[in-house]
Protein backbone atom coordinates (compact mmCIF):
# COMPACT_ATOMS: atom_id res chain seq x y z
CA UNK A 1 0.00 0.00 0.00
CA UNK A 2 1.42 3.59 -1.13
CA UNK A 3 1.78 6.11 1.59
CA UNK A 4 -1.44 8.00 0.14
CA UNK A 5 -3.28 5.09 -0.24
CA UNK A 6 -2.65 4.50 3.40
CA UNK A 7 -4.03 7.69 5.02
CA UNK A 8 -7.34 9.28 5.60
CA UNK A 9 -6.38 12.24 7.15
CA UNK A 10 -3.42 14.70 6.52
CA UNK A 11 -3.71 18.17 8.40
CA UNK A 12 -0.31 20.53 7.84
CA UNK A 13 0.14 24.11 9.54
CA UNK A 14 -3.72 24.20 10.90
CA UNK A 15 -3.92 27.66 12.44
CA UNK A 16 -6.91 29.75 13.69
CA UNK A 17 -7.60 32.64 15.53
CA UNK A 18 -10.89 34.22 16.99
CA UNK A 19 -9.80 38.22 17.29
CA UNK A 20 -6.38 38.01 19.57
CA UNK A 21 -6.90 34.37 20.69
CA UNK A 22 -4.93 32.04 18.85
CA UNK A 23 -7.50 29.12 19.21
CA UNK A 24 -5.20 26.56 17.22
CA UNK A 25 -1.52 27.10 16.01
CA UNK A 26 0.03 25.14 13.31
CA UNK A 27 -1.02 21.85 14.05
CA UNK A 28 0.01 18.76 11.79
CA UNK A 29 -0.35 15.29 12.03
CA UNK A 30 -1.53 12.29 9.91
CA UNK A 31 -3.92 9.63 10.27
CA UNK A 32 -3.82 6.08 8.83
CA UNK A 33 -6.93 3.72 7.09
CA UNK A 34 -8.62 1.72 9.72
CA UNK A 35 -6.42 3.22 13.16
CA UNK A 36 -8.47 5.17 16.15
CA UNK A 37 -6.17 8.63 16.33
CA UNK A 38 -7.13 10.33 19.86
CA UNK A 39 -7.00 14.22 20.39
CA UNK A 40 -6.16 14.86 23.71
CA UNK A 41 -6.32 17.76 25.85
CA UNK A 42 -7.91 19.79 28.96
CA UNK A 43 -11.28 21.34 27.82
CA UNK A 44 -10.75 24.88 26.12
CA UNK A 45 -7.46 23.73 24.49
CA UNK A 46 -8.98 23.76 20.90
CA UNK A 47 -9.76 20.22 20.07
CA UNK A 48 -13.06 21.22 19.09
CA UNK A 49 -12.05 24.31 16.80
CA UNK A 50 -9.67 22.03 15.29
CA UNK A 51 -11.89 19.59 14.37
CA UNK A 52 -14.47 21.99 12.74
CA UNK A 53 -11.60 23.60 10.64
CA UNK A 54 -10.17 20.39 9.51
CA UNK A 55 -13.99 19.44 8.47
CA UNK A 56 -14.47 22.80 7.09
CA UNK A 57 -17.62 23.32 9.27
CA UNK A 58 -15.51 26.31 10.26
CA UNK A 59 -13.08 28.71 8.45
CA UNK A 60 -9.27 27.80 9.20
CA UNK A 61 -7.15 30.38 8.70
CA UNK A 62 -4.04 29.03 7.73
CA UNK A 63 -2.95 25.20 6.66
CA UNK A 64 -3.66 22.30 4.60
CA UNK A 65 -6.34 19.91 5.28
CA UNK A 66 -6.90 16.34 2.95
CA UNK A 67 -9.69 14.33 4.05
CA UNK A 68 -9.58 10.86 1.75
CA UNK A 69 -7.39 12.31 -0.69
CA UNK A 70 -10.06 15.42 -0.95
CA UNK A 71 -10.22 18.76 0.21
CA UNK A 72 -13.42 19.56 2.56
CA UNK A 73 -13.52 23.55 1.32
CA UNK A 74 -13.56 21.96 -2.82
CA UNK A 75 -15.34 17.97 -2.19
CA UNK A 76 -17.48 17.90 1.03
CA UNK A 77 -20.46 16.19 -1.09
CA UNK A 78 -17.94 13.49 -2.06
CA UNK A 79 -16.24 13.29 1.46
CA UNK A 80 -19.12 12.96 3.58
CA UNK A 81 -20.81 10.17 1.25
CA UNK A 82 -17.47 8.17 2.52
CA UNK A 83 -16.77 10.21 6.46
CA UNK A 84 -19.09 10.36 9.36
CA UNK A 85 -18.77 12.82 11.66
CA UNK A 86 -20.46 13.70 15.46
CA UNK A 87 -20.56 16.60 16.78
CA UNK A 88 -20.70 17.61 20.85
CA UNK A 89 -23.81 19.72 20.04
CA UNK A 90 -25.61 17.34 17.86
CA UNK A 91 -29.55 18.72 17.70
CA UNK A 92 -32.71 17.84 15.62
CA UNK A 93 -35.82 19.08 14.64
CA UNK A 94 -37.92 20.33 17.31
CA UNK A 95 -40.82 17.07 17.80
CA UNK A 96 -38.43 14.74 15.70
CA UNK A 97 -38.68 11.09 16.41
CA UNK A 98 -35.71 8.46 16.23
CA UNK A 99 -37.07 6.86 13.78
CA UNK A 100 -37.74 9.95 11.96
CA UNK A 101 -33.83 11.10 12.13
CA UNK A 102 -32.54 7.36 11.26
CA UNK A 103 -34.90 7.26 8.18
CA UNK A 104 -34.08 11.05 7.01
CA UNK A 105 -30.44 10.19 7.72
CA UNK A 106 -29.89 7.24 5.56
CA UNK A 107 -31.75 8.31 2.76
CA UNK A 108 -29.13 11.21 2.47
CA UNK A 109 -26.60 8.14 1.10
CA UNK A 110 -26.49 5.85 -1.96
CA UNK A 111 -27.31 3.09 -1.67
CA UNK A 112 -29.16 3.81 1.41
CA UNK A 113 -28.01 1.97 4.64
CA UNK A 114 -29.34 -0.62 6.87
CA UNK A 115 -30.01 1.57 10.18
CA UNK A 116 -32.37 -1.00 11.95
CA UNK A 117 -29.90 -3.52 12.98
CA UNK A 118 -28.17 -0.48 14.74
CA UNK A 119 -30.89 0.71 16.77
CA UNK A 120 -30.17 -2.86 18.70
CA UNK A 121 -26.81 -2.53 18.85
CA UNK A 122 -27.17 0.86 20.34
CA UNK A 123 -29.84 -0.43 22.53
CA UNK A 124 -31.96 2.23 21.05
CA UNK A 125 -34.73 -0.16 19.63
CA UNK A 126 -36.88 0.16 22.54
CA UNK A 127 -37.14 4.11 22.17
CA UNK A 128 -37.17 3.98 18.23
CA UNK A 129 -40.75 5.85 18.87
CA UNK A 130 -39.65 8.43 21.08
CA UNK A 131 -39.17 11.95 20.43
CA UNK A 132 -35.27 12.83 20.19
CA UNK A 133 -35.96 15.81 23.12
CA UNK A 134 -37.16 13.01 25.39
CA UNK A 135 -33.70 10.74 25.32
CA UNK A 136 -31.94 10.99 28.01
CA UNK A 137 -28.41 12.04 27.26
CA UNK A 138 -26.62 9.13 27.13
CA UNK A 139 -29.68 8.14 24.87
CA UNK A 140 -28.66 11.40 22.90
CA UNK A 141 -24.67 11.02 22.38
CA UNK A 142 -25.70 7.34 21.40
CA UNK A 143 -28.29 8.57 18.75
CA UNK A 144 -25.74 11.19 17.73
CA UNK A 145 -22.69 8.19 17.25
CA UNK A 146 -25.37 6.27 15.32
CA UNK A 147 -25.87 9.09 12.88
CA UNK A 148 -22.44 9.63 12.13
CA UNK A 149 -21.49 5.54 11.59
CA UNK A 150 -24.98 5.22 9.80
CA UNK A 151 -23.31 4.83 5.98
CA UNK A 152 -20.00 2.27 7.20
CA UNK A 153 -17.78 5.16 6.51
CA UNK A 154 -14.14 4.82 5.84
CA UNK A 155 -13.64 7.83 8.47
CA UNK A 156 -15.67 9.10 11.27
CA UNK A 157 -14.31 11.67 13.31
CA UNK A 158 -15.98 11.75 17.04
CA UNK A 159 -16.16 15.12 19.36
CA UNK A 160 -16.47 13.26 23.16
CA UNK A 161 -17.89 10.57 21.82
CA UNK A 162 -18.65 9.63 25.61
CA UNK A 163 -19.69 12.71 27.15
CA UNK A 164 -22.72 12.52 29.76
CA UNK A 165 -22.16 8.57 29.67
CA UNK A 166 -22.48 6.39 32.70
CA UNK A 167 -19.86 3.80 33.05
CA UNK A 168 -21.55 0.50 31.63
CA UNK A 169 -22.67 3.12 28.32
CA UNK A 170 -19.06 4.02 28.20
CA UNK A 171 -17.95 0.28 27.69
CA UNK A 172 -20.67 -0.34 25.27
CA UNK A 173 -19.42 2.64 23.30
CA UNK A 174 -15.90 1.62 23.37
CA UNK A 175 -17.03 -2.04 22.08
CA UNK A 176 -18.53 -0.62 19.58
CA UNK A 177 -15.95 1.77 18.52
CA UNK A 178 -13.38 -1.45 18.31
CA UNK A 179 -16.35 -3.25 16.47
CA UNK A 180 -16.21 -0.73 13.90
CA UNK A 181 -12.58 -0.59 13.64
CA UNK A 182 -11.81 -3.93 12.76
CA UNK A 183 -14.10 -3.63 10.21
CA UNK A 184 -11.77 -1.02 8.64
CA UNK A 185 -13.04 2.14 9.95
CA UNK A 186 -10.56 4.81 11.17
CA UNK A 187 -12.09 6.81 14.07
CA UNK A 188 -10.39 10.40 15.02
CA UNK A 189 -11.68 11.25 18.17
CA UNK A 190 -11.34 13.99 20.67
CA UNK A 191 -11.30 12.94 24.60
CA UNK A 192 -9.87 14.06 28.04
CA UNK A 193 -10.64 10.46 29.40
CA UNK A 194 -7.43 9.25 29.51
CA UNK A 195 -8.61 5.42 30.23
CA UNK A 196 -10.69 6.07 26.96
CA UNK A 197 -8.07 6.65 24.69
CA UNK A 198 -5.87 4.27 26.25
CA UNK A 199 -8.20 1.05 25.39
CA UNK A 200 -9.41 2.76 22.68
CA UNK A 201 -6.54 4.70 20.37
CA UNK A 202 -3.26 3.01 18.71
CA UNK A 203 -2.18 6.65 18.58
CA UNK A 204 -2.82 9.92 19.42
CA UNK A 205 -1.70 14.11 20.08
CA UNK A 206 -2.01 16.17 23.01
CA UNK A 207 -3.02 20.00 22.23
CA UNK A 208 -2.54 22.36 25.04
CA UNK A 209 -3.98 26.14 24.38
CA UNK A 210 -3.67 25.60 20.42
CA UNK A 211 -0.26 24.30 20.00
CA UNK A 212 0.75 20.18 19.72
CA UNK A 213 2.28 19.66 22.56
CA UNK A 214 3.02 15.49 22.48
CA UNK A 215 2.35 12.95 19.28
CA UNK A 216 3.40 9.20 19.11
CA UNK A 217 1.47 5.92 20.15
CA UNK A 218 0.06 5.65 23.47
CA UNK A 219 3.20 4.13 24.98
CA UNK A 220 5.57 7.70 22.95
CA UNK A 221 2.69 9.64 24.78
CA UNK A 222 3.46 8.20 28.68
CA UNK A 223 6.95 8.52 27.87
CA UNK A 224 6.57 11.83 27.12
CA UNK A 225 5.68 13.24 30.96
CA UNK A 226 7.45 10.95 33.31
CA UNK A 227 4.20 9.24 34.53
CA UNK A 228 3.49 5.14 34.95
CA UNK A 229 0.36 5.65 32.77
CA UNK A 230 -1.44 8.07 30.53
CA UNK A 231 -3.35 9.28 33.02
CA UNK A 232 -0.56 10.76 34.95
CA UNK A 233 2.05 11.83 31.76
CA UNK A 234 -1.24 13.69 30.52
CA UNK A 235 -1.43 15.95 33.71
CA UNK A 236 2.58 15.83 33.99
CA UNK A 237 2.49 17.61 30.27
CA UNK A 238 -0.39 19.71 30.99
CA UNK A 239 0.42 21.29 34.26
CA UNK A 240 3.98 21.87 32.95
CA UNK A 241 4.48 25.69 32.49
CA UNK B 1 -33.27 7.04 -6.00
CA UNK B 2 -33.17 11.10 -6.25
CA UNK B 3 -37.25 11.06 -6.13
CA UNK B 4 -36.91 8.43 -2.86
CA UNK B 5 -34.35 10.73 -1.35
CA UNK B 6 -36.71 13.60 -1.70
CA UNK B 7 -40.15 12.30 -0.74
CA UNK B 8 -38.49 10.66 2.76
CA UNK B 9 -37.32 14.03 3.71
CA UNK B 10 -40.67 15.67 2.81
CA UNK B 11 -42.57 13.43 4.43
CA UNK B 12 -40.33 14.04 7.70
CA UNK B 13 -40.80 17.32 7.24
CA UNK B 14 -44.25 17.43 6.58
CA UNK B 15 -45.42 15.48 9.93
CA UNK B 16 -42.82 18.20 11.66
CA UNK B 17 -44.71 20.80 10.18
CA UNK B 18 -47.91 19.61 10.80
CA UNK B 19 -47.15 18.64 14.81
CA UNK B 20 -46.33 22.72 15.13
CA UNK B 21 -49.55 24.36 15.46
CA UNK B 22 -48.15 28.28 13.98
CA UNK B 23 -48.23 27.29 10.43
CA UNK B 24 -51.93 25.92 10.86
CA UNK B 25 -52.56 29.14 12.60
CA UNK B 26 -50.93 32.09 10.11
CA UNK B 27 -50.82 30.02 7.08
CA UNK B 28 -54.45 27.85 6.87
CA UNK B 29 -56.81 29.50 9.55
CA UNK B 30 -55.85 33.06 8.85
CA UNK B 31 -56.68 33.42 5.53
CA UNK B 32 -59.70 31.42 5.86
CA UNK B 33 -60.94 33.81 8.17
CA UNK B 34 -60.32 36.66 6.37
CA UNK B 35 -62.13 35.09 3.50
CA UNK B 36 -64.81 34.89 5.71
CA UNK B 37 -64.96 38.10 7.45
CA UNK B 38 -65.10 39.92 4.04
CA UNK B 39 -67.68 37.85 2.96
CA UNK B 40 -69.97 38.00 5.67
CA UNK B 41 -69.43 42.51 5.75
CA UNK B 42 -69.83 42.29 1.90
CA UNK B 43 -71.50 39.53 0.98
CA UNK B 44 -70.40 37.67 -2.20
CA UNK B 45 -72.58 38.09 -5.00
CA UNK B 46 -70.73 39.47 -8.19
CA UNK B 47 -72.54 42.31 -9.72
CA UNK B 48 -72.37 42.76 -13.14
CA UNK B 49 -71.14 46.12 -13.75
CA UNK B 50 -69.22 46.38 -10.33
CA UNK B 51 -67.86 43.23 -9.29
CA UNK B 52 -68.51 42.52 -5.11
CA UNK B 53 -65.98 43.25 -3.11
CA UNK B 54 -65.05 39.18 -2.67
CA UNK B 55 -64.74 39.11 -6.27
CA UNK B 56 -63.07 41.87 -6.52
CA UNK B 57 -60.29 40.93 -4.29
CA UNK B 58 -59.82 36.94 -4.20
CA UNK B 59 -57.04 36.47 -5.63
CA UNK B 60 -55.68 38.56 -2.49
CA UNK B 61 -57.18 36.15 -0.34
CA UNK B 62 -55.52 33.17 -1.89
CA UNK B 63 -52.26 35.04 -1.55
CA UNK B 64 -51.72 35.52 1.80
CA UNK B 65 -51.45 31.90 2.54
CA UNK B 66 -48.54 32.07 -0.03
CA UNK B 67 -47.10 35.02 2.07
CA UNK B 68 -47.63 33.81 5.57
CA UNK B 69 -45.71 30.24 4.76
CA UNK B 70 -43.55 31.37 1.94
CA UNK B 71 -42.10 34.21 4.21
CA UNK B 72 -42.40 33.50 7.44
CA UNK B 73 -42.94 29.90 7.66
CA UNK B 74 -40.23 28.32 5.70
CA UNK B 75 -37.19 30.93 6.37
CA UNK B 76 -37.89 30.26 10.13
CA UNK B 77 -38.28 26.89 10.22
CA UNK B 78 -34.86 27.24 8.30
CA UNK B 79 -33.35 29.94 10.53
CA UNK B 80 -34.59 27.19 13.44
CA UNK B 81 -32.74 24.32 12.19
CA UNK B 82 -29.44 26.79 11.68
CA UNK B 83 -29.91 27.99 15.09
CA UNK B 84 -30.54 24.23 16.93
CA UNK B 85 -27.81 22.94 14.36
CA UNK B 86 -29.48 20.97 12.71
CA UNK B 87 -28.21 22.40 9.65
CA UNK B 88 -24.55 21.76 10.85
CA UNK B 89 -25.11 18.14 11.39
CA UNK B 90 -26.68 18.12 7.69
CA UNK B 91 -23.19 19.79 6.34
CA UNK B 92 -21.60 16.70 7.25
CA UNK B 93 -23.28 14.29 5.27
CA UNK B 94 -24.09 14.13 1.51
CA UNK B 95 -27.27 16.92 1.65
CA UNK B 96 -26.99 19.21 -1.46
CA UNK B 97 -28.60 22.85 -0.24
CA UNK B 98 -30.28 22.77 -2.93
CA UNK B 99 -32.35 19.49 -1.74
CA UNK B 100 -33.17 21.45 1.42
CA UNK B 101 -34.54 24.52 0.34
CA UNK B 102 -36.78 22.11 -2.08
CA UNK B 103 -37.92 20.26 0.18
CA UNK B 104 -39.20 23.26 2.36
CA UNK B 105 -40.21 24.62 -0.96
CA UNK B 106 -42.68 21.63 -1.48
CA UNK B 107 -43.43 20.74 1.96
CA UNK B 108 -44.59 24.51 2.95
CA UNK B 109 -45.80 24.85 -0.38
CA UNK B 110 -48.59 22.09 -0.14
CA UNK B 111 -49.27 23.84 2.97
CA UNK B 112 -49.96 27.21 1.37
CA UNK B 113 -52.12 25.51 -1.31
CA UNK B 114 -54.58 23.68 1.08
CA UNK B 115 -54.76 26.84 2.41
CA UNK B 116 -55.69 28.11 -1.05
CA UNK B 117 -58.15 26.05 -1.25
CA UNK B 118 -59.82 26.43 1.73
CA UNK B 119 -60.30 29.50 0.70
CA UNK B 120 -61.67 29.06 -2.32
CA UNK B 121 -64.11 25.90 -0.65
CA UNK B 122 -65.49 28.71 1.80
CA UNK B 123 -66.03 31.29 -0.74
CA UNK B 124 -68.48 28.97 -2.65
CA UNK B 125 -70.21 26.75 -0.13
CA UNK B 126 -70.91 30.20 2.07
CA UNK B 127 -70.80 32.45 -0.75
CA UNK B 128 -71.25 30.91 -3.80
CA UNK B 129 -68.52 32.18 -5.00
CA UNK B 130 -66.90 31.25 -8.11
CA UNK B 131 -63.89 33.20 -10.09
CA UNK B 132 -65.21 34.26 -12.83
CA UNK B 133 -61.82 33.30 -15.16
CA UNK B 134 -60.44 30.32 -16.07
CA UNK B 135 -59.73 27.94 -13.51
CA UNK B 136 -56.18 26.43 -14.81
CA UNK B 137 -55.38 29.48 -15.86
CA UNK B 138 -56.07 30.65 -12.40
CA UNK B 139 -54.14 27.39 -11.11
CA UNK B 140 -51.16 28.59 -13.26
CA UNK B 141 -51.11 32.01 -12.02
CA UNK B 142 -51.05 30.57 -8.35
CA UNK B 143 -48.05 28.70 -8.78
CA UNK B 144 -46.07 31.74 -10.20
CA UNK B 145 -47.09 33.71 -8.10
CA UNK B 146 -46.38 31.22 -5.12
CA UNK B 147 -42.82 30.15 -6.77
CA UNK B 148 -41.77 34.14 -6.87
CA UNK B 149 -42.90 34.91 -3.37
CA UNK B 150 -41.41 31.70 -2.00
CA UNK B 151 -37.64 32.53 -3.74
CA UNK B 152 -37.96 36.09 -1.67
CA UNK B 153 -38.20 34.10 1.93
CA UNK B 154 -35.41 30.87 0.40
CA UNK B 155 -33.39 33.79 -0.22
CA UNK B 156 -33.85 34.70 3.44
CA UNK B 157 -34.03 31.09 4.73
CA UNK B 158 -30.68 30.87 3.16
CA UNK B 159 -28.51 33.89 3.94
CA UNK B 160 -29.74 34.83 8.05
CA UNK B 161 -27.52 34.88 10.21
CA UNK B 162 -29.27 34.00 13.58
CA UNK B 163 -33.09 33.39 14.53
CA UNK B 164 -33.34 36.98 15.66
CA UNK B 165 -32.24 38.48 12.09
CA UNK B 166 -34.46 35.88 10.63
CA UNK B 167 -37.34 37.25 12.51
CA UNK B 168 -36.36 40.58 11.33
CA UNK B 169 -35.95 39.93 7.82
CA UNK B 170 -39.20 37.97 7.36
CA UNK B 171 -41.47 40.52 9.30
CA UNK B 172 -39.62 43.38 7.37
CA UNK B 173 -40.57 41.37 3.60
CA UNK B 174 -44.09 40.28 4.74
CA UNK B 175 -45.82 43.18 7.21
CA UNK B 176 -45.63 45.90 4.55
CA UNK B 177 -46.88 43.36 1.91
CA UNK B 178 -49.84 42.12 4.10
CA UNK B 179 -50.87 45.36 4.54
CA UNK B 180 -49.95 47.11 1.33
CA UNK B 181 -50.19 44.59 -1.13
CA UNK B 182 -54.06 44.10 -1.11
CA UNK B 183 -53.87 40.82 0.36
CA UNK B 184 -56.43 42.66 3.47
CA UNK B 185 -56.64 46.12 2.30
CA UNK B 186 -57.97 46.38 -1.03
CA UNK B 187 -55.14 48.10 -3.35
CA UNK B 188 -57.64 50.32 -5.21
CA UNK B 189 -58.14 52.16 -2.25
CA UNK B 190 -55.13 53.57 -1.04
CA UNK B 191 -54.18 57.07 -2.55
CA UNK B 192 -52.29 57.24 -5.90
CA UNK B 193 -48.74 57.87 -4.65
CA UNK B 194 -48.92 54.75 -2.09
CA UNK B 195 -50.13 53.16 -5.05
CA UNK B 196 -47.32 54.06 -6.88
CA UNK B 197 -44.93 52.74 -4.03
CA UNK B 198 -46.47 49.62 -3.15
CA UNK B 199 -46.61 48.54 -7.18
CA UNK B 200 -43.04 47.61 -6.70
CA UNK B 201 -43.46 44.83 -4.26
CA UNK B 202 -43.83 41.48 -6.10
CA UNK B 203 -47.12 40.59 -4.19
CA UNK B 204 -48.38 43.53 -5.82
CA UNK B 205 -47.95 42.27 -8.72
CA UNK B 206 -49.18 38.84 -8.33
CA UNK B 207 -52.07 39.97 -6.77
CA UNK B 208 -52.62 41.91 -9.68
CA UNK B 209 -52.30 38.73 -11.82
CA UNK B 210 -54.37 36.36 -9.45
CA UNK B 211 -57.41 39.42 -8.95
CA UNK B 212 -57.03 39.78 -13.06
CA UNK B 213 -57.47 36.24 -13.90
CA UNK B 214 -60.27 35.57 -10.95
CA UNK B 215 -62.15 38.05 -12.91
CA UNK B 216 -62.15 36.81 -16.18
CA UNK B 217 -59.18 38.72 -17.64
CA UNK B 218 -56.75 36.13 -19.95
CA UNK B 219 -52.99 35.28 -19.01
CA UNK B 220 -52.13 37.35 -21.89
CA UNK B 221 -53.35 40.68 -20.21
CA UNK B 222 -50.12 40.30 -17.75
CA UNK B 223 -47.18 38.39 -19.71
CA UNK B 224 -44.86 41.27 -18.67
CA UNK B 225 -46.25 40.57 -15.04
CA UNK B 226 -45.56 37.13 -15.74
CA UNK B 227 -42.40 37.50 -16.72
CA UNK B 228 -40.97 39.42 -14.18
CA UNK B 229 -42.30 37.02 -11.25
CA UNK B 230 -40.75 34.34 -12.89
CA UNK B 231 -37.58 36.20 -13.04
CA UNK B 232 -37.42 36.89 -9.50
CA UNK B 233 -38.39 33.16 -8.56
CA UNK B 234 -35.27 32.11 -10.98
CA UNK B 235 -32.66 34.75 -9.30
CA UNK B 236 -34.29 33.82 -5.52
CA UNK B 237 -33.82 30.19 -6.02
CA UNK B 238 -30.05 31.08 -7.25
CA UNK B 239 -29.23 33.37 -4.93
CA UNK B 240 -30.24 30.96 -2.08
CA UNK B 241 -28.48 28.37 -3.21
CA UNK B 242 -25.17 29.69 -4.41
CA UNK B 243 -25.40 31.61 -0.66
CA UNK B 244 -26.76 28.83 1.43
CA UNK B 245 -25.67 29.22 4.99
CA UNK B 246 -25.42 25.76 7.06
CA UNK B 247 -24.49 27.05 10.68
CA UNK B 248 -23.94 30.61 11.92
CA UNK B 249 -20.44 31.32 12.80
Amino acid sequence: MTESQDTVLRVEGLSKSYGALRAVKDLSFTVHRGEVFGILGPNGAGKSTSLECILGTRKKDSGAVTILGMDPAKDRRRIFARAGVQFQDSAWQTGIRVTEICESTACLYSPVPEWRRLLKKFDLKKRENAEAAALSGGERQKLSILLACIHSPELVFLDELTAGLDPLARRDMWRFIKAIQEEGTAVVLTSHYMDEVETLCRRGLMIKEGSKVAEGSIQELIAAGNGKNLDESYVQIMEKK
Amino acid sequence: MKIQKFLTLARTEMKLSLRSFDMILFGILMPLAIVIVIGLIYGGERGAEAPGVLAQSFGAYLSIGICAVGLMGMPLTLADYRHKKVLKRLSVTPAHPGLLLGVQLFVQGLVALFSALLVVLAGFLFFGYRPAGSLPALVLAYFIVLLSIFSLGMIIASTAPDIKKAGLLCSIAYFPMLLFSGTTIPFHIFPGPVQKAAAVLPLSQGIKLLNGISLGEPLSAHLVRIAVLLGLAAVGAGISIKTFRWDME
